[in-house]
């Protein structure tokens, strides 16, 4: 499944919402579905802000269900990330650079490549066993 | 207006809006930057309807300390969510935030900072 918004900050509740309604398809509980929509939005944000810039463009968000788990690609054609993200837990007095913390704490897996012209961050959350176990069958793949 | 806001003297409590996102950040962050300059540097942020809040919010509210401490003045924050107060303590915030879960005490932390510092 995916979809574009343009990178203006005023696109992003309506994806906000679109991912926590394909977060709960999933069967993520709604805390799982709040981590993980935090972390596409943050993921969002950094694209509209650091990608874009003054630029006009468009996100393009994408994600995959498994019976185990969910990933959400968030792509974007901006400037390239000019180092890899911070791995160090930010001053909780600065008014940045918090996003790729949240991301890589409530998201269990996280990475950025430089893909065909793309920046792509790709983040996987994983059903906890429970809700594994008790998940309806249905057919894997996109949702 | 980007909130609604409660005055008790010396103290305003912002009722913040239920999502704080990038797209709301600047008309918030603008709003409480002008009541800091007409004076009021006392202020409590009331998150008890906030829903969603990502970095950019979170930002909003390191902005807002920031402009009062610079007058003399400080934020409290009040009444998070679970998830929104999970969010704070991910990032640590709790460190540099007085957290309460009554208007009453947050009010009464505030004016008692401002008689104190009047007497002084």
């Amino acid at each position: 499944m995916k979809f574009w918004i343009r990178n203006v900050p005023e696109h992003v509740p309506e994806a906000a919402h679109r991912i926590a309604s394909a977060c709960a398809k999933a069967g993520f509980d709604p805390i799982g579905c709040h981590q993980a929509t935090v972390c596409a939005v943050e993921a969002i944000n950094n694209a509209i802000v650091h990608a874009y810039r003054e630029h006009n463009g468009y996100v393009a968000i994408r994600w995959q269900c498994t019976d185990s788990s969910l990933s959400i690609e968030v792509a974007d054609r901006g400037i390239r990330m000019e180092r890899d993200p911070d791995a160090v837990e930010p001053d909780p007095t600065t008014e940045r650079g918090r996003g790729w913390h949240i991301i890589r704490a409530w998201m269990d897996e996280a990475s950025y490549e430089r893909r065909a012209n793309e920046n792509v961050v790709t983040m996987t959350k994983h059903l906890p066993a429970g809700l594994v176990a008790n998940r309806p069958k249905t057919s894997s793949g996109p949702i | 207006m980007a909130f609604t806001v409660d005055q008790f003297a010396e103290v305003d409590v912002v009722r913040l809006p239920r999502r704080v996102m990038m797209a709301d950040a600047p008309s918030i962050r603008n709003e409480i930057r002008t009541m800091v300059e007409s004076g009021r540097r006392n202020i409590i942020l009331d998150l008890s309807d906030v829903a969603f809040i990502d970095s950019s919010g979170l930002s909003v509210l390191i902005s807002a300390r920031e402009a009062t401490r610079a007058v003399g003045g400080d934020v409290l924050l009040l009444k998070p969510t679970s998830i929104v107060r999970s969010l704070i303590e991910l990032t640590r915030l709790q460190e540099v935030f007085e957290i309460f879960g009554s208007e009453e005490h947050a009010v009464q932390r505030l004016a008692s900072t401002n008689v104190a510092m009047a007497v002084y």
